[in-house]
């Protein structure tokens, strides 16, 4: 199959979902589809975004990034923790102090991982606690301080018709995709990704692609915990919590696979707006906002039993749970 | 001109051989299974190193590291193995680890795709170079593969069985670009099982056996029949135990029936009390797919087997234990040992429930059995709660062999059972097995050691692609034979078919 | 034949990790007392156990679920749920204790089962398919309450979860009692020795006839039993329902196996080293209070804990 079609296959399903349920949502309440609820939308979709880019880039080496969470606080708080941002120099720390660390904070994740070898999922676990505690350090309760002007920058709107999260979206996901579909590092991510050993022999210097990768999650996790700070115009330490978990399960949406070597940032927006839209639909049909916590776990089940059996997943010689189009192409 | 001379004394695999092949030449290399062929290919292409020999490229020493540095210095080799990454494209592929750049610095895919184009011309692929590798057939991996290879412009080009998933008019296509990289003074190496298709492309050929190398000529100088006695020649040493004289084998104890699925021709054999059945044939021709079927690992669409005459039900190997089957399977490391547990577990693991009281295992009665199998089967070790990794091999070949005996099996499935194990201990378990027999137990034997398969087996039923290609015994039982079946019947398959 | 028989240093080699930790624990006990005196005191041990005690019945369904080589992210929403149903269906009253632990084990179980079957069924990963369960969990649990949790435990289930026997927390009590079983069950019973198979090598498990699917199904349904039954003593303690109470508990329980040396890859470790492990975090806990570091502190010091322990343990791993 050629590629457009199995991207095709990969991401289709999950816009239409999307679209399916936003135009439910819109029939029910009109008042959904005007455009105050839909740059509301926008604007509430960007960090999970932010926490999927990262992750993707992580789990697509076959790898994960369970820090992703505790560096979007960190980040919060530091961005908050900045000298108030009015002057230009100012503003230059809070745009690239908050990076800087995501970016070292990922970039250790890196060497534990890649170049000591010790297990993706017990470091990142271990350090996200640690990042955790530093922000609470920083900051025990959520405080500092974010200008109104980069407040009314980020939620406002470029030739006063544009809104600038819509502007994040695509910019930062046509970004990550771009960096993963067309360039050095992107690609050999995959080749890592679908066969460590193929990737090895053909010249690609695995464990450094594989510590960027960290970092580049960690920098993409900055960038939502800056966001965040904007958005709320505080810090809060603990407020990357949700999205660790969330992450992992909108890039396994949006087709992502687990092991590696498969998916993109493609799916991400879709699956995004599903999660976000669950709660909004539930809300608009009447019933418990309760029953998101259902719906999103059988999303994610429903995702993953139809990822799972296309794969094939075991390529031992005809074991039983090989999927049968693997097993015709295996004999 | 010279590309390679090289020679290995001592090394047990490949053992003191010498072996050069010219630019412009196609240079085959046969020989049995465990003859050494891969191997001699491998240490050229930098993934084993020489215990000592040189390698020299077009006259200079070189050391090769690994398969990258071989690469560099235009080594190319075309695996059975593919190394491909299926959920890449075909470009991508090719592109790996030297993609062209634009100035940018982002990835040109103009030229990626125009190189796909060209590489593929090579191999008369005609796909749109976005295709992704899964969706392949094997046959059309496979030449990709060749692709990949070749478009790294390697001056030595190995092939090693490039056939095995082929059709006619595909070989015939490789066939035609090998034959014109002859033409464009590369030097060739092609590994092939299939006699026709060497006599077809070979300018020289060498005979490989025991790690040696026995002859190498000019192709004319040899025939099928003076081509497969030097493959198979050699003495038998005494170290297998006396088999069964004519009509010594008792009824029959075991039969099977398997069908794979609708287009497939149900494969039956029996087995008589008393004898050891062998499967033959060359690697890879559903051999060990056949028994694992049986044992319940594999889903086929249909099983019928009968023990004693009684037939039994088989889904999974939980079943073929309760009737008693046995299965030492191929390899050990993933599927026989359980390396970082103890002695004692792994040989316990099969029969847990012969040792337990409601579900509690009694140690008193797990040392004394597992104590018991390590004595009888001069297993060394110093304590039975040492770790399984720290065995040799044979000695935790013995453990895999060990675990199904204290099961008391009435038919045992052995996969290559003395892979990777020292001939001391190959003798024992020969002995074993033959024990075993005598006992009444069914062995099925499948080896790729053509020496222990003659030596052992009372009668070989031989496989070439998932079916039965012959069957012989007693004094039927030679390598020419066993070769002929294997090898010639394609041939004749083919004549039937013209 | 007879093999020479283990001696001393021979048991003590091989139990390495669980002497290692023995003697963290001795050790903080008396850096403790050093630095406040009392914290040896049986009292605050008695203090430090019952706490304890909850984490390390938390671990006992995260060390069976790990040494299958999986790991199980329900715990927490399993622990809340229990607790909550606990108080829900019991509602002051003795005589509703019984089939209300009942039914609440049942429900986890059927949790457990849809997590199993995912697993080993469904060949999805562990920690997405707990991930999404766990949701379903919380789902579930904030649905039948209406958002407003309710009820209350009755005297005998506080007395459980609260109260003391001989002189000893009953937690504690039971605590040990179900230890006990998990520990026999790992060493002693065919089960437990298969499930050390399946997480050594599930290929050759298989291979060898172990009903690997089963095995590992009724792992996730155990695990989920535990959590529940966690979440019913945990009622007993704190009287009152509160939503979010088992939030922590997947993070600890993952630290006190990760800490008592189970290797997150399966098929080696047991349940003494995460019980012991669950004793150090709480202890950990208490010590950075008493010498009053913030919670910013006593974070930073769990995570280095863990990354120092994954690097002693990994280390032998990693040489080969």
């Amino acid at each position: 199959m050629l590629e457009k079609q199995r991207n095709a296959f990969m991401y289709l399903p999950v816009y239409v979902a999307a679209i399916a349920i936003y135009l439910l949502a819109g029939i029910l309440q009109p008042r959904f589809l005007t455009w105050n609820n839909n740059v509301n939308l926008f604007t509430r979709i960007v960090p999970l975004l932010f926490a999927g880019i990262a992750q993707t880039f992580v789990l697509l080496t076959g790898g994960i990034d369970l820090s992703v969470g505790s560096i979007i606080g960190l980040t919060n708080v530091i961005a908050a923790s900045l000298p108030f941002p009015d002057t230009g120099m100012n503003l230059l720390l809070w745009a690239t102090v908050p990076l800087l660390v995501g970016a070292a904070i990922g970039l250790s994740n890196g060497v534990i991982i890649s170049r000591w070898g010790f297990p993706p999922f017990i470091v990142t676990f271990a350090t996200s606690t640690i990042w955790t505690g530093v922000a609470l350090f920083i900051m025990d309760v959520p405080g500092g301080e974010i200008s109104i002007s980069i407040y009314r920058t980020i939620t406002g709107k470029l030739f006063g018709v544009i809104p600038v999260p819509l502007l994040i979206i695509i910019g930062f996901v046509a970004f990550a995709h771009m960096i993963l579909r067309h360039t050095v590092f992107g690609r050999s991510i995959y080749a890592i990704g679908g066969n460590k050993q193929v990737a090895k022999e053909s010249g690609i210097n695995v464990s450094r692609i594989e510590m960027f990768s960290y970092m580049s999650s960690g920098m993409f996790a900055a960038l939502g915990g800056m966001y965040l700070s904007a958005i709320m115009i505080s810090g809060d330490p603990l407020v990357g919590d949700p999205y660790v978990m969330n992450s992992i399960a909108i890039a396994v949406i949006g087709g992502v696979a687990l092991i590696g070597g498969r998916g993109g940032v493609q799916g991400l927006i879709g699956a995004a707006y599903i999660f976000y839209l669950i709660d909004n639909l539930l809300n608009l049909l009447g019933v418990s906002t309760f029953y998101q916590y259902v719906a999103k776990g059988l999303v994610i089940i429903l995702a993953l039993t139809l990822t799972s059996r296309e794969q094939g997943f075991s390529m031992k010689r005809g074991l039983l749970s090989v999927g049968r189009k693997a097993k015709a192409n295996l004999q | 001109m010279r590309q390679i001379v090289k020679h290995f004394p001592g090394t047990r695999a490949v053992d003191g051989v010498d072996f050069n092949c010219r630019s412009g030449e196609i240079h085959c290399l046969v020989g049995e299974n465990g003859a050494g062929k891969s191997t001699l290919m491998k240490l050229l292409a930098g993934i084993y190193q020489p215990n000592s020999g040189t390698i020299e490229l077009e006259g200079v020493p070189v050391v090769l590291k690994n398969y990258s540095e071989a690469r560099k210095r235009g080594i190319g080799v075309v695996y059975q193995e593919l190394s491909l990454l299926p959920e890449c494209t075909i470009a991508e592929n090719f592109t790996m680890g030297v993609w062209p750049r634009t100035k940018g610095g982002m990835i040109d895919w103009m030229t990626v795709n125009a190189q796909a184009r060209k590489i593929m011309a090579m191999v008369n692929l005609d796909l749109d170079p976005s295709e992704l590798i899964k969706g392949l057939p094997v046959a059309v991996r496979q030449m990709v593969e060749i692709g990949k290879v070749l478009s790294q412009d390697p001056k030595l080009i190995i092939f090693d069985e490039p056939t095995a998933s082929l059709s006619k008019d595909e070989v015939r296509l490789l066939f035609g670009i090998i034959r014109d990289l002859k033409a464009r003074g590369k030097a060739i190496i092609y590994i092939s099982h299939r006699l026709e298709e060497v006599f077809e492309l070979a300018d020289r050929v060498t005979v490989m056996k025991d790690g040696k190398r026995v002859a190498t000529e000019q192709v004319g100088a040899f025939t099928e029949d003076t081509l497969i006695s030097k493959m198979v020649g050699r003495e038998l040493k005494d170290i297998f135990p006396p088999k069964l004289s004519k009509g010594q084998a008792g009824a029959v104890k075991f039969s099977a029936t398997v069908k794979y699925d609708q287009n497939h021709e149900p494969i039956s054999f029996e087995i008589r009390e008393g004898e050891i059945l062998g499967f033959g044939g060359l690697q890879g021709q559903g051999q060990i797919r056949l028994l694992e079927s049986i044992f319940g690992l594999r889903r086929v669409k249909e099983l019928s087997v009968t023990i004693d005459g009684k037939p039994c039900q088989i889904r999974n190997p939980w079943d073929a234990i309760r009737k008693s089957i046995a299965l030492i399977p191929e390899n050990r490391a993933d599927e026989g040992v359980f390396l970082t547990m103890s002695v004692a577990d792994n040989l316990s693991v099969a029969t847990l429930p012969q040792r337990a009281r409601h579900g509690f295992i009694r140690k008193k009665l797990e040392q004394h059995a597992v104590g018991t199998m390590v004595e009888e089967l001069s297993v060394k070790v110093s304590s039975l709660y040492q770790p399984a990794n720290s065995l040799s091999g044979g000695n935790m070949q013995k453990l895999v062999l060990g675990k199904w005996l204290i099961a008391n099996p009435t038919v045992v499935f052995l996969l290559e059972p003395t892979k990777g194990v020292d001939v001391g201990t190959k003798q024992h378990i020969y002995t074993l097995i033959r024990s075993l027999a005598q006992k009444g137990v069914a062995c099925l034997l499948y080896t790729s050691d053509m020496l222990e398969l003659i030596g052992m087996s009372d009668r070989i039923i031989v496989m070439n692609n998932h079916a039965i290609s012959g069957e012989l015994s007693g004094s039927g039982i030679t390598e020419e034979n066993i070769m002929r079946a294997a090898v010639r019947t394609r041939m004749a398959q083919e004549a039937r078919n013209a | 034949m007879q093999l020479p028989k283990p001696t001393l240093t021979d048991i003590l080699k091989q139990q390495k990790v669980l002497i290692l930790l023995f003697c963290v624990v001795i050790a903080m006990l008396m850096i403790g007392e050093l630095l406040a005196p009392g914290f040896s005191s049986f009292q605050h041990i008695q203090t430090i156990l019952r706490t304890a005690s909850f984490v390390g019945l938390a671990a006992i369904g995260q060390t069976l679920v790990i040494l299958t080589g999986g790991i199980d992210l329900t715990i927490a929403s399993l622990i809340t749920l229990g607790q909550i149903f606990g108080c829900l269906f019991v509602n002051t009253s003795d005589a509703n204790l019984w089939w209300a632990i009942l039914l609440i084990l049942l429900i986890g179980g059927v949790f457990g089962l849809i997590s199993g079957l995912g697993v080993s069924y469904l060949k999805i990963s562990p920690l997405v398919m707990t991930l999404a369960v766990s949701s379903l969990v919380n789902g579930v649990t904030l649905i039948s309450i209406e958002g407003a949790p309710r009820g209350r435990a009755s005297p005998l289930l506080e007395r459980m979860g609260a109260g003391s026997v001989a002189g000893m927390p009953s937690m504690v009590w039971i605590w040990l009692l179900l230890s006990a079983i998990v520990i026999l069950f790992l060493r002693k019973t065919i089960v437990g020795r298969q499930i050390y198979h399946i997480g050594t090598n599930s290929t050759a498990s298989r291979y060898s006839g172990i009903r690997t699917a089963q095995i590992r199904t009724m792992v996730y349904v155990l695990s989920a039993m535990c959590s529940v039954f966690t979440g019913i003593l945990l009622a007993g303690n704190t009287a009152r329902p509160f939503l979010g109470i088992g939030k922590e508990y997947t993070m600890w329980s993952i630290t006190a196996v990760v800490i008592g040396g189970t290797s997150m890859a399966g098929g080696s470790g047991g349940y003494l080293g995460s019980a012991l492990g669950a004793i150090i975090i709480i202890m950990l806990e208490g010590l950075l209070t008493v010498i009053n570091i913030p919670e910013a502190g006593r974070k930073i010091a769990n995570g280095l804990i863990i990354l120092i322990m994954i690097m002693i343990y990994y280390r032998q791993n990693r040489k080969r």
